[in-house]
């Protein structure tokens, strides 16, 4: 299932009117059976997001599809999702398998005949309205006619009786008759074109109306005739179809499928506090899997677990969702798990979508610098840097050429590395006077400083290899492999 | 930096030659403690004492003095007063010779209670009132907690109006109840149920007919008791995680199954503490009937003044009367009630031991 935000847009009132506009005009589109992380620092909007897309929350603006289907105003019982809370928010008096069926329990299936007496009562309903609420294309018109014809002569009455009182004078001298005759003229022609439009509007709308109805009630008669019938005949399919709830079995089954594919299965019959962080977890996937939701919700479901947990938690869930191939949103403000899973990442701040892309395009191209510092861990070096004609300086050495530095007057801007993109290199433009080198395994971190930066703390991290030659030196040069600039408040120019 | 080095360092080889001279440089701690110590226990036994005091003077004494009472078979006889403290009398007794009875103890008390038809009456009533108001405040009381808790505007204004039977005096709302349920065909009630095209009837008064009284009491007795039960069940609801709502509704549960299968489980303590005290104070009906029909501590409405008397009732009635051992007789009843509400209450714990969710 598709789910596409348009606009959407939520603004809390607090107390004394005071306005949090927790997301602010958002519209992207997730496709079919992907897992979208949606990202960003906390209080961004993302749960609030995620909240009304269940439909928890009301939207103040915007809607929200599933497909073609807009849901902006459907309730969550009638959306189709599962939703997992960032504290599972599992029933404390259930057990693990009566959490699991508990959204199966309120299943109810509709039988034939209650389809049937639905489309009658739909069927009803568009007769009274046929009836009652004139359309206007055909009856406008005339209505409009007569009710302007009836008004001109009452108002040409009262002209005249005004006239009697204050001019008995000029009163005696019209003839009323021959005043009054072309408006009474018209007003019976009006009446008679409305009484003909009703006619045609009865014709093109009541009377189809009826012919619905009376269908639909035939078709009802048919449908218990048919029903009797097979009660007789054929008792098995009879229950099946007159089935208005699921069977403990059917539930039992389901519930046991789910707890296999979060791998619960020895815990069905234990209450959730007998269970640990990660398998509670896994409870509330499996109880928002089990009514095979079309859309699967994830709000920071990771948050309370602990690190290898986590890690192992979020192989599991990107397994469960290429196994069912149900869309998922799964909210986070871990860039580093948001990386890892994601087919598509949503970056937010201030309820606002920064951007939207795959994982290692976001990494690679942030297209503002709130993106290039969220995302990365170590974070991003950022330096101040001047553009001076076509030039970029950094402390004043010349460290770049581009023509889009062409562009636009002088200025300042911010320069941003990665700490992986330095390269170990004499002639290098980044004079980088070093104050601890560590060796971690296949890696030489370094941290160091920029002569006239502010930044004191710029982090490097190169192949050890090279730890021997910087090892006893203070002062040494970089080559940036990659690098980005950005205006000074955070656009991106290269 | 340096200077702080060569302090450490020098600081170290204090350390050395004391250690040499077997003394260790590390202060260790001792704290000081007065000669006589208290065990702990013994600091709390200190601390209850004044409650102790209380609860023997109060509490064991009474009981002890009615059990002793409750099986002496001709205690009024042998005191010299009426006065209830028996065991002073008892010990009087003991050396009062001029009296000439001698104390006999047995079952006599009980056998003539448990023979007393008022007793069964009694009885009856008492179990009919427990049976029907019980129930019926508390699923009251948790329809409104619930309403009052799901609504935001006006919410505080309404429990205030439920709180209102709380702060009120149980004889002065008795009263109030009496006045607006008087025979008289002005009275409030009588107005009310006129609009409705009733006649006027007598609720509470000589000609009333029992299952009127009857209606009254139970009335009153959901009134009076509804407003804890209220503020109870609306404390246990706050302290309900919103997220098991929001989950029900994604789980697709209607209204009616998130009250029965997530609000009752989840209110289950609030639940069972309510139906035991409720339970507890049903079993001890007396003054709501008293001030309802507001003729007398002991006039329990109809004719004879006896028609809705309780098992409290004639327990007042006897030890308030003098003459043929009534008030051992009235001993007696109170035991017996203390064991029924004791074993109500333990079958209480016992059925909710399987469905309280703590
Ligand atoms: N019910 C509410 N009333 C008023 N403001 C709210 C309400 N709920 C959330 N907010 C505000 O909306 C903003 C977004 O909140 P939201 O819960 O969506 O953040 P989040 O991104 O999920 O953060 P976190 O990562 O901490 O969970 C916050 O500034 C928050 O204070
Ligand atoms: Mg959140």
């Amino acid at each position: 299932m598709e789910v596409r935000l348009e606009h959407l847009t939520k603004e809390f009132i607090g107390k004394k009117n005071a306005r949090t506009v927790a997301v602010n005009d958002m519209s992207f589109v997730i496709p079919d059976g992907k897992l979208v992380g949606l990202l960003g620092p906390s209080g961004c909007g993302k749960s609030t997001t995620l909240y009304m897309i269940a439909g928890l929350h009301k939207p103040t603006g915007g809607q929200i599809f599933f497909g073609d289907e807009d849901v902006t105003n459907i309730p969550p019982e009638n959306r189709g999702i599962g939703l997992v809370f960032q504290n599972y928010a599992l029933y404390p008096h259930f057990s693990v398998r009566q959490n699991i069926e508990f959204p199966l329990d309120n299943v109810r299936f509709s039988t034939p005949i209650d389809d049937k007496k639905a489309a009658l009562r739909e069927a009803q309903r568009n007769l009274n309205k046929a009836i009652n609420g004139p359309d206007m294309k055909v009856y406008g018109p005339a209505k409009a006619r007569y009710d302007e014809a009836r008004d001109a002569l009452e108002c040409a009455k009262l002209t005249l009786k005004e006239l009697k009182t204050s001019n008995p004078e000029k009163y005696a001298q019209i003839n009323q008759e021959e005043y009054l005759a072309p408006k009474k003229e018209e007003l019976e022609t009006a009446k008679i074109a409305l009484a003909e439009a009703k006619k045609t509007h009865d014709e093109s709308l009541v009377v189809p109306a009826k012919q619905e109805v009376a269908k639909a009630e035939e078709d009802l008669a048919k449908t218990v005739e048919l029903m009797n019938e097979m009660k007789e005949k054929d008792p098995e399919k009879y229950a099946e179809l007159m089935k208005k709830k699921m069977s403990k079995a059917e539930k039992d089954a389901i519930a046991e499928k789910m707890a296999k594919l979060v791998d619960i299965l020895p815990y069905l019959e234990r209450k959730p506090k007998e269970l640990s962080g990660g398998q509670q977890q896994r409870v509330a996937i499996a109880r928002a899997l089990a009514k095979t939701p079309r859309v699967l919700l994830l709000d920071e479901p990771l948050s309370n677990l602990d690190a290898r947990l986590r890690l192992q938690t979020r192989e599991e869930i990107r397994r469960i969702q290429q196994e069912t191939g149900i869309t998922t949103i799964f909210v986070t403000h871990d860039q580093e798990e948001a990386m890892s899973i994601s087919d598509v990442i949503v970056v937010m701040n201030f309820g606002v979508v920064q951007q939207i892309d795959e994982p290692q395009k976001v990494y690679d191209e942030p297209i503002n610098l709130f993106v290039a510092k969220f995302l990365g861990n170590p974070a991003i070096n950022t330096f101040e840097g001047e553009i001076k004609d076509g030039t970029l300086y950094i402390s004043g050495h010349e460290f770049d050429t581009n023509p889009a530095y062409k562009k636009g007057r002088n200025r300042k801007v911010v320069i941003g590395i990665r700490p992986e993109s330095f390269a170990y290199n004499d002639s290098g433009k980044v004079p980088v006077e070093i104050s601890s080198i560590i060796r971690i395994g296949r890696d030489v971190s370094v941290v160091g400083k920029i002569e006239g930066q502010p930044e004191s703390n710029l982090k490097i991290i190169i192949p050890s290899e090279n730890y021997a030659a910087l090892a006893d030196k203070d002062k040494v040069f970089f080559a940036a492999k990659r690098f980005y600039v950005f205006e000074e408040s955070g656009e991106r120019i290269l | 930096m340096e200077s702080n080095d060569i302090a450490l360092k020098d600081n170290n080889s204090f350390d050395n030659r004391l250690s040499e001279l077997g003394i260790s440089a590390k202060k260790s701690f001792k704290v000081k403690t007065s000669g006589f110590i208290l065990p702990e226990a013994a600091k709390g036994w200190i601390a209850l004492i004044p409650a102790l005091i209380f609860l023997v003077v109060f509490m064991l004494y009474p009981i002890i003095n009615t059990f002793v009472m409750s099986f002496c078979n001709n205690f009024y006889w042998v005191g010299n007063s009426n006065s209830s403290f028996v065991l002073t009398n008892y010990f009087a007794a003991q050396q009062n010779t001029r009296s000439g009875v001698t104390l006999s103890w047995g079952f006599d008390n009980y056998i003539r209670v448990l023979q007393d038809p008022v007793f069964k009456a009694a009885l009856g009533n008492t179990a009919l009132i427990v049976v029907i108001s019980v129930p019926l405040t508390i699923i009251v009381g948790l329809l409104i907690a619930v309403a009052l808790h799901s609504i935001k505007p006006l919410q505080g204004f309404f429990q205030t109006v439920f709180f209102l039977p709380y702060v009120t005096n149980a004889i002065a709302l008795g009263m109030v109840f009496n006045a607006m349920f008087s025979s008289s065909a002005g009275s409030f009630i009588n107005t009310l149920t006129g609009i409705f095209g009733m006649s006027p009837q007598d609720w509470l008064g000589i000609t009333a007919n029992k299952w009127s009284m009857f209606f009254v009491i139970v009335v009153y007795s959901i009134w009076n008791g509804i407003a804890f039960k209220i503020l109870v069940f609306m404390s246990g609801l706050s302290s309900i995680d919103r997220q098991y709502y929001d989950a029900a509704r994604i789980d697709g549960a209607t209204k009616g199954t998130i009250f029965r299968r997530i609000t009752v489980p989840l209110l289950s303590p609030q639940i069972l503490y309510i139906t035991i005290t409720s339970f507890i104070g049903a079993c001890k009906s007396y003054s709501q009937i008293i001030s309802l029909f507001s003729k007398g501590s002991k006039n329990f409405g109809g004719a004879d003044g006896n028609t809705w008397i309780t098992v409290v009732g004639y327990i007042v009635k006897l030890i308030d009367s003098t003459g043929d051992s009534s008030q051992g007789r009235g001993a007696a009843g109170c035991v017996i009630l203390l064991i029924i509400v004791l074993i109500i209450t333990a079958v209480q714990f016992l059925i909710s031991k399987k469905r309280v969710h703590y």
